[in-house]
């Protein structure tokens, strides 16, 4: 597939919108399935890996989930496009980083994506904008049962479905909400959450998952139970919880507004500044920059931003976006350069 | 810091120790890449010695479960219980009963529970509902044989042996 017409365009839920989006960039649902008597992808070999992907594209085909699905073999593809593949979120590291046979499918809008020989042999993935967990995963079930129909998944009576990882085995569902949390970081009660969310059962990472650090005030929380709960169950948790997270950082914008407007103000020009002028940018202090001017945005402080290229260009200004825009492979010191080049031309766009 | 081969900024620090010397190299990514130093951008904590730090994971338990030995192993797929605590994956689904005494503690430190309820696949549901009426069926029998009503355990047992039919 020609991955050249996406690279300016980040997809429709890359640019934020629906429920509580103020807070919330994204929704996402995980499930992973294993087909029966077969091994996991540690003793997957290259015949085994071959039979597995026939077997769930013949599936993806007759299950028809999409009018239309982009298809990509993996083991073919560059990669930069892997990185890019992995940038919008349409695999994950591990599926581009690791070797042999796997590929993924998607949906022209990227709002589903299957990864094909992963840690476990299937992965499904369903992303919306904002918080609208349940209308996901009831999406994401759909397709799961779809697919069901077409393929004998590995399932034990007490220990439902069977995953390569004991840590995802029962449901084998994620959820994982995309938490933009500045408020909370900048009056310095993001510790607060973090500990009230371990309480809850529930796992706090970085923006790009596992082991990753938190840049640009974004979190993830995410179920960490599969096992023992039902998937209503973990709806639920998820429903009750987030949303007084959401307060509390509403709550702490205003405080930060009503306190330490001069302080705020200046945060977020001193963004808006290095940004429409910085020579050099790394993707890090991209992060936080854009972060600033999006809690800017949000607060009224700069209030003609238009907040869906705010949010998209938290995907285009990463490694492999920015060298396909370029054209050409990039250094880490010339990728700060077409980088900081890039977001002075869009800064000047978003205010003209 | 500067790269040993090049003024550009050192980006690259590897420490390694040949023959119980340590030896330190400093290089940019472009020297690095050229000595053939793969360099990963970022790394995931899944090996479950490094969760066993995270407290309430619960993957700690894999490293106490067996020491010394390579434990059980799967007749299929061949893991042995020790390569499955090494890796934190396991190598078949057939696994979750060969090693399902050492399991279980683990899955219950990891989820605060052994037993799944949530969906179920609806080709595997008639099979269930099947399994739970079997059982069903077994205690009415043992109660009858024990309260001595032969005639009505010979019918139940009947009806067990035709249900237990394959199709």
């Amino acid at each position: 597939m020609d991955l050249e017409p996406l690279v300016f365009q980040p997809s429709d839920w890359l640019r934020g919108g629906g429920p509580d989006s103020d807070v919330v960039l994204s929704s996402r649902v995980r499930i992973a399935r294993n087909l029966t008597d077969l091994p996991f992808m540690t003793r997957a070999s290259s015949s085994a890996r071959t039979h597995i992907e026939g077997k769930i594209h013949e599936a993806i085909g007759q299950a028809a989930i999409a009018p239309a699905t982009h298809y990509m073999d993996l083991e073919e593809t560059s990669e930069l496009d892997r990185t890019f593949l992995v940038e919008r979120r349409l695999i994950s590291r591990e599926l581009a980083n690791s070797e042999g046979q796997r590929s993924v499918v998607f949906e022209p809008d990227e709002s589903t994506s299957i990864m094909i020989n992963e840690e476990d042999h299937l992965r499904l993935q369903v992303f919306c904008p904002g918080f609208d967990i349940r209308q996901t995963w009831q999406t994401a079930s759909e397709i799961d049962n779809r697919l069901e129909q077409h393929l004998d998944y590995s399932f034990h009576p007490k220990y439902g479905y069977l995953t390569a990882c004991p840590t995802n085995v029962g449901t084998g569902m994620r959820l994982s909400i995309m938490l933009h949390l500045p408020g909370l970081v900048l009056s310095e009660e993001i510790g607060k959450v973090f500990s009230a969310v371990t309480k809850v059962n529930l796992a706090v990472r970085g923006l790009h998952g596992e082991g990753t650090q938190a840049s640009g005030h974004f979190y993830q929380v995410s179920n960490q139970f599969t096992l023992g709960k039902s998937e209503e169950e973990v709806l639920d948790i998820i429903l009750k919880f987030v949303p007084q997270i959401l307060e509390y950082e509403r709550r702490m914008r205003r405080t930060l507004l009503d306190q330490q407007k001069r302080r705020i103000e200046n945060h977020i020009w001193r963004a808006f500044g290095l940004l429409a002028n910085a020579r050099l940018i790394g993707s890090i202090e991209a992060y936080d920059l854009l972060s600033s001017i999006r809690l800017g945005r949000h607060m009224g402080i700069l209030p003609e931003l238009d907040i869906s290229v705010i949010n998209g260009l938290f995907t285009l200004i990463q490694p492999a976006h920015i060298q396909k825009m370029v054209g050409c492979p990039l250094d880490a010191k010339e990728r700060d350069a077409s980088r900081a080049t890039f977001l002075r031309k869009q800064i000047k766009t978003l205010t003209c | 810091m500067n790269c040993q081969n090049c003024q550009e900024e050192a980006t690259v620090h590897l420490t390694e120790i040949v023959d119980a010397e340590k030896h330190e190299r400093h290089l940019c990514e472009n020297c690095a890449k050229e000595q053939g130093i793969s360099i990963k951008h970022s790394f995931h904590i899944t090996h479950p010695n490094f969760s066993a730090a995270v407290p309430g994971t619960g993957l700690d338990l894999m490293t106490e479960a067996i020491s010394g030995s390579s434990g059980p192993q799967c007749p299929r797929c061949s893991i042995t219980f020790h390569e499955f605590r090494t890796q934190g994956r396991l190598g078949c689904p057939h696994d979750y009963e060969v090693f399902e005494r050492l399991l279980e503690p683990l899955l219950e430190k990891i989820h605060g529970a052994t037993t799944h309820l949530g969906k179920v696949p609806a080709r595997k549901r008639a099979k269930m509902d099947q399994a739970h009426r079997i059982q069903g069926l077994r205690n009415r029998l043992k109660e009858l044989v024990e309260r001595e009503r032969y005639e009505e355990a010979a019918h139940i047992r009947d009806e067990i042996k035709s249900l237990q039919v394959p199709n």
